[in-house]
């Protein structure tokens, strides 16, 4: 039996068409930022959420397996909005620093290092993305922490920029952040004009112009961040103001005084690594922007990048729905996954973990980890056949 | 399991002589302040829910369930009746309070108390996080780096603990990255040599102390001599009197009797050979920073080989291979786990080392080993819970144990009766994401309020 | 001795909480230089809401619950204006050297407010600043004034796109080198390497423009270049070029392309302007003259082969050329007062000494309407010396920017 457990669990699921449907029952549920059941039940059937909490019918059939797990803790998978995992060199296209069609999920390698950690720490999808090497560095994707072919969700996510200093280079253009700007700048006007070329950069531009696809900036420093919200800012003739763009930053630690602009002008922060070394300011940060409900996501090279910065930035005061919220529901919605994953709806893909405790706390371990439907990792007998 | 090593009795003998001296009979200090709390956790003992805990004249008079504890009258009360109160936070091994140079050329009896910068910034912060003590590492150079000084938190800034304020001495083992295993064995040979040299001057200080009694004698008998026989210019005149009388009238001048005797020389003072005579007996304990195995392997045989009954591994990044021999050696362990993983040599370093120290009965402790992540200490305590280790122990590892370790045990690291006054409270238990440090008692008085 | 009256005088104005914006501050009993028109020894300033209300004599009224400081045996001057300030962006970001023409870039782009620079400038009386892109590229950039105070561009910012930057000399072709066997390898393997190169550069990026300028106005859809729409507006008189020239040639050399393109140009450091005084009368050329304590060309303009001499400044003013004081690039200027301090002791008038660091770099930088001299309607930038500003004993005692007291 145990044998069979173990096959089963290590076997592709694609070899094995339909996992098997669960009713899942748990101390604590987490099905949205906004929705938590206590002793609720959810019922997964062909990979997929079949009901949730009172819509759960009473009698659900002798296929159904049942699943007890107790005191655990059940959330959606947890999403992870910008990471570049350990790909160093084919991530980073640095002959010329406008590349704004280049598709991160062209580099990313499923059976890489750091996607089976991602997946063993509850991981189920993140947004692979350039690095920071180029001004315009090209689109991230999203994915699903899926060792098959098949996982990519969606090849263009979001537009990433950078005027960080590890993005200028002393041996090409643009070696200075006035440069960087001008590159940006001039890039967004020549899209938009009506002799523009239709070549696949320009499309990129204008697709990031009509709102279609999210823009995200990275910069850090409070003069960064300053002059990557000014492209929004219709008072600086900001060349995204006035269109359907949307404007994320991405880092933006030296930014707690410009928390009111970020919230006029962005449609949310994705935080980088917190670490202890970090200045108080730039730990409080994500408790200022949830204060002004500014949608805050995170970067992570790892799980446990992800859990440290979540734990950090509820002990500088993130409220606790805020954190989770972070790592699940408003990731998903940037990506643009947010019809399959980041809560655990009706009719979302059955992507969850369970920990034993509440994942913000850094106490607390990942028991089983479910990937549309089928236990990947963990425990692999707690949520196969009983 | 249920083993007592002996570096916790000797410990305890150093916690006793660490406590100000106290008649014994003094009288108890009156109340003057009583702490309603909605859970203690007293890490001595199980936690309970409505405590209180009554506090006077710097120490901890009562502490115990609501109706067991009569509340004396006349005393204001502090009600957090969503708090959790613990003991104050001790931080086994930390750089909070080394001045920018650090502390120079080390040596075993550099005692770097005096130098400890108590206005640093870094020393302000502690409260905030809910260190009530911690200890100094003594940053110096050289192998022997000196003895770690004894802190207690302020309301602005840091006080030495106590006279001496002495922590342990501190023997570096860990060598440079890239360095070769062979080049590194080399060093590692020879560790005793400073301890047969220690012993040698301990000898020769008790020769020194036998011969001063031996002279204390000698000079009574003379003295009694010349008084007894002699003229009166024999006895004023002393040994030049002799002389002169010798060579005035032969013997029959010369008294009868021993000579003046001369204070016996003492040996020079060596602070660092006093140290490690004090380390022998115990008296000191030994911390030795080891992290690759065969770093941990000399530090293990030199313990057993001098029989140091008070020696604590510091680091110990790959305990993870040498776990039966640490534990069969009676050693204790401190760990300064990170929050971003940490490779030595390559090689990733366990998370669950806390939780195998734990499983084997070794005593251990968590310190942050950094100004910058002791600001986190729960953080680095609920880290190893994820990895293993029960909670009760994650906080005993940053209260209870390093307090043993360091010898205050008497004074501090966990809330019983005839302790100091040090608590802490939180708004939610120590370990979750968003407790709040709500406010640090330290010897009775409030030393940080949290918003 | 003066630190303790510094802290006095800041502690009397802090301790009712600071100056309140809408309270009157009044500024009586010191010498008042104003910079403008009369100066008052015995001068009342009045000041309000970050604007300067009223000047004159002790007969000047105020509102009652105005809060006066003394400043008797004081000297009270307009906040000093320094046309030559280096600090305030990260050194990389001072040049973007990609391109050796890039007009369109802005300097505004990389302000760094919390630059350590901006504080001792306050320290030493300067209240606002012109930044600019460096020497590095033949033609780098936009410039702008900026308030030493602040802690964002916007609230420092009085005015952007002050003046275009172009480098004559040696310094941006420095770095740059010939291409060898056909096959460029590397950004810097590219023109100009020489005097020839730097000129030629000029030329080609103003007759392009001359042709943009021709083109638009004939067809309306050509596609706009923003590079050359700053140079059409610097061919149309609507923006000013400051040309950085040290040496003799260079100068000459500057005037030359000015008058050939016809358009406006200040001289930047115009070190050598002592061997050229009839040059610059005949094109009625403004000078921003940079430091005139150096005894040599120090930093990035070394190569340039310029020799400084001490009585410049006096020789630019009996010549009637307008001009201004600035640090400049020189490593190791001293502070902007000091730097005119020198002038005066080698000629020049201590009146027109002051007025070359406030309303005369105020006028050449466009910002004279709000800045430069103490008149009403201007802003409350003023400084209130312990005594006269170009003895060396001297320190600033109170600094006031917009109103708002800027001690560091």
């Amino acid at each position: 039996m145990l044998s069979l457990l173990c096959a089963f669990a290590a076997c592709a699921p694609q070899s094995d068409p339909q996992p098997p449907a669960l009713l899942i029952s748990a101390k604590t549920i987490v099905v949205a930022p906004d929705l938590v059941l206590t002793d609720g039940r959810l019922l997964l059937r062909g990979g997929k959420v079949a009901a949730v909490g009172a819509s759960v019918p009473q009698e659900v059939g002798p296929d159904v397996h049942r699943v007890d797990l107790g005191d655990a803790t059940v959330v959606p998978g947890l999403v992870v909005a910008h990471t570049c995992l350990d790909a160093e060199r084919d991530l980073a296209e640095t002959v010329t620093a406008y590349t704004p069609e280049l598709r991160a999920v062209e580099a990313y390698d499923p059976y890489g290092k750091g996607v089976a950690e991602m997946l063993a720490g509850g991981v189920t999808a993140f947004g692979i993305a350039p690095r920071s090497a180029n001004t315009l560095a090209g689109l991230a994707g999203a994915v699903k922490t899926d060792p098959r072919a098949g996982s990519v969700l969606r090849n263009e996510s979001y537009l990433l920029a950078a005027i960080v200093p590890e993005a200028l280079d002393q041996q090409r253009f643009p070696t200075s952040r006035m440069g960087a700007l001008d590159l940006v700048r001039t890039a967004f006007r020549t899209a938009a004009g009506p002799l523009a070329a239709q070549t696949p950069d320009r499309e990129v531009l204008r697709d990031v112009l009509s709102g279609a696809l999210p823009f995200v900036v990275h910069a850090r420093t409070h003069d960064e961040v300053a002059r990557a919200l000014d492209l929004a800012d219709p008072a600086r003739d900001g060349v995204l103001a006035g269109s359907g763009a949307r404007l994320f930053l991405l880092g933006a630690g030296g930014a707690h005084r410009a928390v009111d602009r970020i919230a006029a002008l962005a449609a949310g922060v994705v935080i980088e690594p917190l670490h202890p070394g970090l200045a108080p300011e730039a730990l409080a940060l994500p408790a200022a922007l949830a204060a002004r409900k500014v949608r805050l996501a995170f970067s992570a090279g790892s799980p446990r990048e992800l859990r440290v910065s979540a734990a950090l930035a509820v002990r500088h005061g993130l409220p606790r729905a805020a954190a989770l919220a972070a790592m699940t529901a408003w990731p998903a919605a940037m990506l643009g996954i947010d019809d399959r994953c980041g809560t655990l709806h009706q009719g979302k893909d059955a992507d969850l973990v369970v920990f034993d405790g509440d994942p913000v706390d850094l106490g607390a371990r990942v028991i089983a980890v479910c990937l549309q439907g089928h236990p990947v990792a963990g425990d692999p007998g707690l949520l196969a056949r009983d | 399991m249920s083993r007592l090593p002996c570096w916790l009795i000797s410990a305890a003998a150093v916690g006793a002589a660490a406590a100000p001296a106290q008649p014994p009979s003094s009288p108890a200090p009156a109340p003057d302040l009583v702490l309603a709390v909605g859970t203690v956790h007293p890490v001595s003992g199980p936690s309970f829910a409505d405590g209180v805990i009554v506090l006077g004249g710097g120490r901890i008079l009562a502490v115990g369930p609501r109706g067991s504890v009569p509340l004396p009258d006349g005393v204001p009360v502090v009600a957090l009746p969503n708090g959790h109160a613990y003991p104050g936070l001790v931080d086994a091994c930390t750089d909070v309070g080394v001045p920018a140079g650090g502390f120079g050329e080390g040596s075993a009896g550099l005692e770097v108390a005096p130098g400890v910068d108590l206005d640093a910034h870094s020393c302000r912060a502690m409260p905030a996080g809910g260190i009530t003590t911690w200890h100094v590492l003594p940053a110096a150079s050289g192998r022997w780096r000196g003895i770690g000084a004894l802190v207690r938190a302020g309301a602005d800034g840091g006080e030495l603990f106590g006279e001496s304020a002495r922590g342990a001495v501190f023997l570096r083992l860990v060598g440079p990255a890239g360095q070769h295993p062979i080049v590194r064995q080399k060093e590692l040979t020879d560790l005793g040599r400073p301890f047969e040299e220690a012993e040698s001057y301990a000898k020769a200080v008790r020769r020194h102390g036998e011969a001063v009694a031996k002279y204390e004698k000698d000079f009574q008998a003379w003295l009694e001599a010349v008084r007894k026989g002699g003229n009166g210019k024999a006895r004023t005149g002393g040994g030049e009197g002799d002389a002169a009388a010798a060579q005035e009238g032969g013997q029959a001048a010369a008294p009868a009797g021993p000579k003046r005797p001369t204070y016996p020389k003492a040996p020079p003072p060596d602070p660092a050979k006093t140290a490690l005579v004090q380390v022998a007996s115990g008296e000191l304990p030994l911390w030795i920073e080891a992290q690759r195995r065969d770093e941990i392997e000399a530090a293990l045989a030199l313990v057993a080989e001098r029989r140091i009954v008070n020696a604590c591994l510091v680091g110990a990044q790959r305990a993870d291979t040498v776990l039966d021999e640490i534990a069969r050696s009676g050693v204790a362990v401190v760990l300064t786990p990170s929050l971003v993983p940490v490779e030595l040599d390559g090689e990733p370093v366990a998370d669950t080392l806390a939780a195998e120290l734990q499983r084997r009965g070794v005593p251990f402790a968590i310190a942050s080993g950094d100004g910058r992540r002791a600001r986190a200490l729960p953080l680095l305590a609920a880290a190893c819970v994820a990895h293993g280790l029960p909670e009760e122990a994650a906080v005993r590892a940053i209260t209870l144990t390093p307090a043993q370790l360091l010898g205050i045990a008497a004074e501090t690291g966990s809330l019983e009766a005839g302790k100091r006054a040090d608590v802490v409270v939180t708004s939610a238990p120590l370990l979750r994401s968003d407790a709040r440090v709500l406010r640090v008692l330290r010897d009775g008085r409030t030393i940080y309020q949290g918003r | 001795m003066q630190r303790s009256l510094l802290t006095m005088l800041a502690a009397a104005v802090c301790a009712a909480g600071g100056i309140a914006q809408d309270q009157v501050l009044v500024l009586r009993g010191g010498e008042v230089r104003t910079a403008a028109r009369q100066d008052y020894p015995d001068g009342t300033v009045v000041l309000h809401r970050g604007k300067i209300v009223a000047v004159g004599g002790p007969e000047v009224t105020f509102p009652k619950g105005a809060r006066v400081i003394d400043c008797k045996g004081k000297v009270v001057t307009p906040g000093l204006i320094d046309a030559g300030a280096t600090f305030g962006v990260r050194p990389n970001d001072r040049n973007e050297q990609g391109d050796e023409v890039t007009p369109q870039m802005s300097i505004l782009d990389v302000v760094h407010p919390d630059d350590e620079g901006f504080a001792r400038a306050r320290e030493s009386g300067v209240t606002a600043v012109r930044l600019i892109p460096g020497n590095r590229n033949v033609i780098g950039g936009l410039g702008a004034v900026l308030k030493t105070r602040g802690g964002t561009v916007a609230e420092m910012l009085v005015s952007d796109r002050v003046g275009l930057r172009v480098a004559m000399g040696s310094e941006p072709s420095a770095g740059n080198r010939a291409i060898r066997g056909g096959v460029p390898l590397g950004l810097f393997v590219r023109r100009p390497t020489t005097r020839m190169g730097v000129v030629w550069e000029v030329r080609r990026a103003f007759s392009a423009a001359q042709k943009y300028r021709e083109a638009r106005t004939e067809a309306k859809d050509t596609p706009p270049d923003p590079a050359l729409e700053v140079l059409v507006q610097v061919l149309e008189g609507d923006l000013v070029v400051h040309t950085t020239a040290r040496a003799e040639q260079d100068i000459r050399t500057a005037l030359r392309l000015a008058s050939e393109f016809g358009y406006r140009t200040v001289l930047d450091e115009a070190t050598e302007a002592y061997r050229c005084i009839d040059a610059l009368t005949a094109a009625k050329a403004t000078c921003l003259l940079g430091a005139p304590s150096a005894e040599q060309v120090t930093g990035g303009g070394a190569g340039d082969g310029a020799r400084p001499r001490w009585h410049t400044a006096a020789l630019l003013a009996q010549a009637g050329v307008p001009f201004a004081i600035q640090t400049g690039t020189n490593l190791g200027s001293r502070s902007l007062v000091h730097e005119a301090m020198f002038a005066v002791r080698f000629g020049l008038g201590p009146d027109t000494a002051l007025r070359a660091i406030t309303i005369a770099p105020a006028t050449i930088l466009g910002v004279a309407d709000r800045l430069g001299s103490l008149a009403p309607g201007k802003d409350a930038d003023v400084v209130v010396w312990s005594g006269d500003p170009f003895d060396p004993t001297t320190v600033p005692e109170l600094v006031l920017v917009g109103g708002e007291e800027a001690t560091p």
